[in-house]
């Protein structure tokens, strides 16, 4: 180890300090068998839901596998150009899959079925056609981040990656219905080589116009486009110079989360909210926001959430269900939860 | 409990700290690098007979916990939030010296990208050779080699890491 490697060592270990709490053995083994217990039990669950589905389906005669899984070119699928515009009328989730099963979870727990369901979608990653059908199939529809994570942005720009973008176009476009797409999401913030920082916004917004010119060009007319930024904080660089302008946007997506006990809207939304209001009138949605689950005051702050979504008009809420910020596992945050939603008017695409 | 579940448990014991403190440096946060640590550990138990034959416990620990950590970043893993506030409150005389070091550590640490970060910690603070990184992060040595110059450079441009690095020289 050379001699800066040492002295940046020695920085590392004394930032880190000491840890709070200690990790047992016996915590670790009480979580293994928690976690095989509700694997039991939801695989339970998904049986007894498909058990059902199934003999519906057979009484009424709709067969509910198959249909939509092959696409007739000469019976082409309705083309949505126009997604519904309105106050509270989203609810949407990030789940970490996989597959239904987990977002299911989320509806029950509280008690409302999301119209958006969140996917990453990994650079060179093909468009997940089948679960984007079993999302339609379920009322939703998929907001899909394209995240370009190893791949140069410049270079998308400059139309190397032209064959694979077609190929994403032409499924979005066989899919038939409507779809929010998002490309580089949180390039204000710098935590991706996308963001700020690592890349100039010049060549972000370029990228940006590549792409939605190409999936146009395609024929894609049932994309709703995402341009989502980080809520500013400490850090974020400022977010009109990755504006692509109001031609390449349909709606603008602000991500914000409550990770501190006194963290609310107003903090974490609204000087966001305004200066995007600086420059453009479309519709805002919080594309991923939750509240950390070890709040003291996360009820509060969950119905403070839902008031600023409505109160600052905005077209709703996607929920990041994940990890620490997971609503399944406080019944508190869930009954918040409940109260929120039953304001919302969810549309169907 | 058997004399395996017993290794286990002497493991965690002896190294719960250190694993928790790269945690840290990776998540910037305790109740996540708690977490990540717990993770890593319940993911590791039901094959621990077959670690300790095969590997390096303490290998394969981190392993699991650097793919995790990774793994729930492609998937958004919230809670670092670069913060220009002091964290700890009061923090008169020595606290405000090793709280500043905190604050520009983690404020350095969150502009770097994942990779350069994973790098970086496994590589610096947790001494493993160019090979190891490389195995831990499935890529190759000249990637390891690439990415740990980027994200030194980077850490270097900071102006707050470059009076430390100063400082200590």
């Amino acid at each position: 180890m050379n001699h800066m490697d040492g002295q940046l060592r020695d920085l590392l270990d004394a930032a880190a300090g000491e840890p709070p709490h200690q990790v047992t053995a016996e915590a670790v083994r009480y979580r293994v068998t928690r976690r095989r217990a509700m694997q039991y039990l939801s695989g339970a669950v998904v049986t007894a839901v498909i058990a059902a589905v199934t003999a519906v389906a057979g009484v009424t005669g709709v067969g509910f596998t198959g249909a939509r899984l092959t696409y007739q070119p000469s019976n082409p699928p309705a083309i949505h150009a126009q997604f519904p515009v309105g106050q509270s009328s989203y609810l949407g989730v990030f789940e970490n899959g996989p597959g239904y099963g987990p977002i299911e979870e989320f509806a029950q727990a509280v008690g409302k079925e999301p119209n958006l369901i969140g996917f990453y979608s990994g650079w060179a990653q093909p468009f997940p056609l089948s679960f984007a059908d079993s999302m339609y199939r379920h009322g939703s529809t998929p907001l899909v981040q394209i995240d370009p994570t190893g791949a140069s942005v410049s270079a998308i720009a400059s139309g190397s990656y032209d064959g694979y973008l077609r190929q994403y176009a032409d499924s979005v476009h066989a899919y038939g219905h409507a779809v929010v797409i998002g490309f580089g999401h949180e390039m204000n913030a710098t935590r991706y080589s996308w963001g700020y920082t690592h890349t100039s916004p010049a060549t972000f917004v370029a990228a940006w116009k590549h792409i939605v010119t190409l999936f146009r060009e395609q024929g894609d007319d049932n994309v709703t486009w995402l341009w989502t930024i980080q809520a500013d904080q400490p850090g974020t660089g400022p977010i009109l110079s990755w504006w692509p302008g109001a031609s390449y946007v349909t709606w603008v997506g602000i991500d914000g989360f409550y990770a501190k006990p006194s963290d609310s809207f107003d903090s974490v939304f609204v000087p966001t909210i305004d200066q995007v209001r600086g420059f453009t009138g479309k519709p805002i949605l919080l594309s991923e926001t939750a509240v950390a689950r070890h709040h003291a005051n996360q009820y509060a702050s969950i119905l403070n959430l839902f008031n600023g979504m409505a109160q600052y008009r905005t077209l709703g809420i996607v929920w990041f269900d994940n990890n620490q910020w997971r609503i399944e596992d406080s019944p508190l945050a869930e009954r918040a939860f409940r109260l929120g939603v039953s304001g919302l008017r969810l549309v169907q695409p | 409990v058997n004399a395996g579940t017993d290794g286990f448990a002497l493991f965690v014991e002896a190294r719960q700290r250190g694993l928790q403190r790269t945690a840290w440096l990776l998540t910037g946060d305790w109740a996540l690098a708690e977490d990540l640590v717990q993770t890593a550990l319940a993911r590791s138990w039901p094959r621990w007979e077959r670690i300790k034959r095969r590997d390096d416990p303490e290998v394969y620990v981190r392993r699991v916990m650097v793919n995790t950590w990774a793994s729930w970043n492609r998937r958004r893993w919230r809670g670092e939030q670069p913060s220009a506030a002091v964290p700890d409150g009061q923090a008169p005389g020595d606290m405000a010296a090793e709280v500043a070091v905190r604050v520009a550590v983690q404020g350095a640490l969150g502009s770097l990208t994942d990779r350069q970060r994973a790098v970086l910690v496994l590589r610096v603070f947790d001494d493993l050779s160019e090979a190891q990184v490389a195995q831990v992060l499935g890529c190759a040595i000249g990637t390891v080699k690439s990415t740990m110059a980027r994200a030194v450079a980077r850490l270097r441009q900071d102006p707050r890491m470059a009076e430390l690095m100063e400082l200590k020289a």
